[in-house]
């Protein structure tokens, strides 16, 4: 077996600094005696000073490429703890990207704008009559646009009517792909495809290729993201959501994940 | 300890305190979070999951530390699961030179590349010493703030970690 040699801190002096002290004095939160002898090793030591170099160097980088903290509240907004947690990726953008897409959502309507890795994804299969069925593999998320912020939405995750929402769907291989919903007055409507449409092939990175400015109807909906081996009659698809019972529809060579959200009068989006 | 009233949400000087301390402190989140797990995607979902966790739960912080010490800790934890989880492990460990924008103090990315694979099989303690130890070159007394714990300990730490290493040279 490969020796380990490990890094090595032998270019380090007994007074060398470490990045938790770097990071401290570049928070502001040394006091002023450490800041003193902080400065003065700089003004000696090379490698503490290529340190503090590089270390502010990054800080100044990460400043300009993180988002803001303002992206991380609406993230858990509408979210109780008693749900388990779903994703709630970022979207990873610079503020100067977040302000240019969202002139581009306003000029050319909603687009594909975010970026997240997939998510895994498994699956198990069952024969059950000589017909196979699917169990898990799908993972639906969606993101919503509400004025000009964007964020990914939750479980139990309130929406308002003129809220913009794009969904994302992966299925446990190459298929096709629908995105339904069930209202409280059990009416079924198709976000994916548009109304009178067939199922699309998925797309690799699951993102649909487009998104729906909600109506003001308001009270609780079911968003049902459905993966198909081979392509599903839409009214056929209508039919299982129209009937969900349990948490996944329940059709040969499909499976399904569920997402609750609620419809509240709110503030409304422009 | 953060004092807040309600909810996370509800609870305006908490929300505050967290928004300060990511405005200060973010950059050493994602910094860490990157140099141990050598991917910026990866890292940046390190740097959501300590802030929202924060916001959502606040008396996890119980003001023992300072936040970056708390921080220091919170964001090593989440990269060390991270590494141990089999199926991110495979991908972490793919590495690629080009794709590690940070410098390390001195530390190879050769070096760097072997201590992380190593940090998903130590134990918890001696891996989180590892950490602090080889790429945040924290001093023993610093690691033992980081660990509460004493000194000595931190010295026992860190001589099984080098342990390990001889006991593998002389297979």
């Amino acid at each position: 077996m490969k020796p380990w040699s490990g890094p090595s801190r032998s270019s380090e002096g007994a007074e060398c600094f470490s990045d938790l002290k770097f990071d401290r004095w570049l928070a502001g939160e040394l006091n002023e005696q450490a800041e003193r002898v902080l400065s003065r090793h700089l003004q000696t030591c090379a490698r503490c000073q290529r340190r503090a170099d590089e270390l502010r160097g990054f800080q100044a980088h990460a400043r300009q490429s993180l988002p803001g903290f303002r992206q991380l509240a609406p993230a858990i907004q509408g979210r109780t703890p008693s749900h388990a947690a779903r994703s709630w990726k970022w979207w990873l953008a610079s503020p100067i990207a977040l302000a240019a897409a969202a002139a581009a959502l306003a000029v050319l309507g909603p687009t594909a704008l975010f970026r997240s890795r997939p998510a895994a994804v498994s699956e198990q299969e069952q024969t059950v009559g000589g017909e196979t069925r699917i169990k898990g593999g799908t993972r639906l998320s969606f993101y919503v646009k509400r004025k000009n912020e964007v964020f990914e939405g939750v479980e139990r995750q309130e929406l308002h009517p003129g809220d913009a929402i794009q969904f994302r769907l992966h299925g446990p291989r190459p298929g096709y792909v629908a995105v339904l919903s069930l209202d409280g007055a059990a009416r079924v409507s198709s976000y994916y495809p548009p109304e009178g449409g067939s199922m699309m092939p998925s797309s690799e990175d699951g993102l649909l290729p487009q998104s729906t400015v909600l109506d003001p109807v308001l009270g609780p909906e079911l968003f049902a993201g459905i993966w198909c081996e081979r392509p599903v009659e839409i009214e056929i698809l209508r039919t299982q959501v129209a009937k969900l019972e349990g948490d996944r529809l329940d059709y040969p060579g499909c499976s399904s994940d569920l997402i609750h959200v609620e419809k509240t009068r709110g503030g409304t989006s422009e | 300890m953060i004092e807040m009233k309600g909810s996370a949400l509800s609870g305006d000087s908490t929300s505050a305190k967290i928004e300060d301390w990511y405005t200060r402190h973010a950059h050493s989140v994602y910094r860490r979070a990157l140099q141990i797990l050598g991917r910026e995607a990866e890292a940046r979902e390190v740097l959501q999951d300590v802030f929202v966790s924060l916001l959502e739960n606040p008396s996890q912080f119980e003001g023992r530390s300072s936040p970056l010490t708390w921080l220091y800790s919170a964001t090593t934890h989440r990269c060390l699961n991270r590494l141990r989880n089999e199926k991110n492990r495979a991908r972490l460990l793919d590495y690629d030179a080009d794709s590690l924008p940070l410098p390390n103090a001195g530390c190879s990315p050769e070096s760097l590349l072997e201590l992380r694979a190593k940090l998903s099989t130590l134990p918890e303690e001696v891996a989180l010493a590892a950490v602090y130890f080889h790429l945040d070159r924290l001093s023993y007394d610093e690691i033992a703030e980081q660990l509460q714990c004493s000194r000595r300990k931190v010295a026992n730490l860190l001589a099984w970690l080098n342990r390990g290493r001889e006991l593998e040279n002389e297979r």
